[in-house]
């Protein structure tokens, strides 16, 4: 069979079908159960009273993490040796936020790595020691290889969309953490979750 | 812009409007672009699911214009391309467990030659061949997005091809003859 003959065989799969009711109902109900929890966040005009709560809130959301950064540190200092010898931990608050800027600007840590001159295992160094501070019995070489694949993928698959890599990234890592029993995403280091 | 005193409520009614009327003029055309390609109905349902939530996310930053057709097509195949890539990386134990509900099915409406013959492939096979032959994606872009080597797509897709063809002809041999004949 000729490719052209092929192509035209193949394009009569390419057509739109219809959803059950049931289907329809289901797919519906997905996308517009995760509207309004957004639209809460993201729509809101800061009052004066908004602001001064949102100010103190972030005040004592940076007292939180700098606590947990001090703690988070010296327990990758100690174990870091075990994970990867000669690498060197930076505080997770700021690996948050460049892994945060890293997956929008270049999709993967490789390219961010190369671009900034930073050690890469620094950074999946933080993440594979907050997810095995999550589960102890977690084997932290499979970590890092999932961490690896997960933060490749975006790029790998030709993802162009900034938003849309950091959002695959971040479903990804919500999951990983899922599965390694981290009990909610405050397990992970601050900020690489969150995005922001 | 909202203003300050939209409540969110309305936002949020207002933005499921929107998202309504471009579900309803597009949800069917997105599922059945996802249904060629995957052959499930169920993995075509979450990725059109979260398509239109991205689309969602469009509209909510003020990108509304920006999602057109094309626009949804394109972030459907790019799920999906990743979903291929998560079923292929089996050493993920999370993917895995997303792989069991994701195993591809003959779908219910599968009432043609050329549904039967694409859900006879195996998926790497039917994902190559949809990217080449649906999405008009060069041998190295396939390579690139299944993460294959060039030669090792090159491969699987003439595997795709004769396996189509063979599965056509024996589905629906007069549209087969008339065809390679042609």
């Amino acid at each position: 069979m000729r490719d052209d003959e092929l192509r035209a065989i193949v394009a009569k799969a390419d057509r739109p079908r219809a959803m059950t009711a049931d289907e329809e109902a289901a797919v519906r109900n997905r996308i517009f159960e995760a509207q309004p929890v957004i639209a809460s966040t993201a729509a809101r005009e800061p009052t004066a009273a908004g602001r001064s709560a949102f100010w103190l809130t972030t005040a004592a959301a940076a007292l939180v993490v700098m606590a947990f950064g001090l703690v988070f540190v010296n327990r990758a200092d100690s174990d870091q040796a075990a994970l990867l010898p000669g690498a060197t931990t930076v505080p997770c608050t700021v690996v948050g936020a460049e892994l945060a800027d890293a997956v929008e600007q270049w999709g993967s840590i490789d390219d961010w790595a190369i671009a900034t001159n930073n050690p890469e295992p620094d950074v999946a160094l933080l993440v594979a020691e907050s997810l095995r501070v999550a589960d102890p019995e977690a084997d932290s070489s499979a970590i890092l290889m999932e961490l690896d694949a997960i933060l490749d993928g975006p790029r790998r698959s030709g993802i162009t969309d900034a938003m849309e890599r950091a959002d695959v990234v971040e479903r990804a890592l919500v999951e990983l953490a899922d599965v390694v029993g981290a009990s909610d995403d405050s397990c992970l280091a601050p900020g690489l979750v969150s995005g922001n | 812009m909202v203003k300050p005193q939209t409540n969110v409520h309305q936002l949020g009614g207002a933005l499921n409007d929107v998202l309504g009327d471009l579900f309803a003029a597009e949800g069917s055309a997105v599922f059945g672009f996802l249904l060629a390609r995957c052959g499930s109905r169920d993995l075509a349902q979450d990725l059109v699911a979260e398509t239109f939530m991205h689309a969602g996310d469009r509209v909510r930053a003020g990108r509304g214009s920006e999602v057109t057709p094309a626009w949804l097509r394109t972030v459907a195949r790019r799920r999906l391309i990743d979903e291929w890539r998560r079923q292929a990386r089996g050493r993920d134990r999370f993917e895995r467990l997303r792989l069991q509900r994701s195993e591809p099915v003959p779908a219910p409406d599968a009432d043609d030659a050329v549904d039967r013959a694409l859900a006879s492939l195996s998926t790497r096979q039917r994902a190559v061949l949809t990217l080449r032959y649906l999405d008009d994606y060069s041998v190295t872009e396939v390579a690139e997005a299944l993460d294959l080597s060039y030669k090792a797509a090159e491969s699987l897709l003439a595997r795709a091809k004769r396996s189509f063809a063979d599965a056509y002809e024996r589905e629906d041999p007069d549209e087969g003859r008339e065809t390679t004949n042609a």
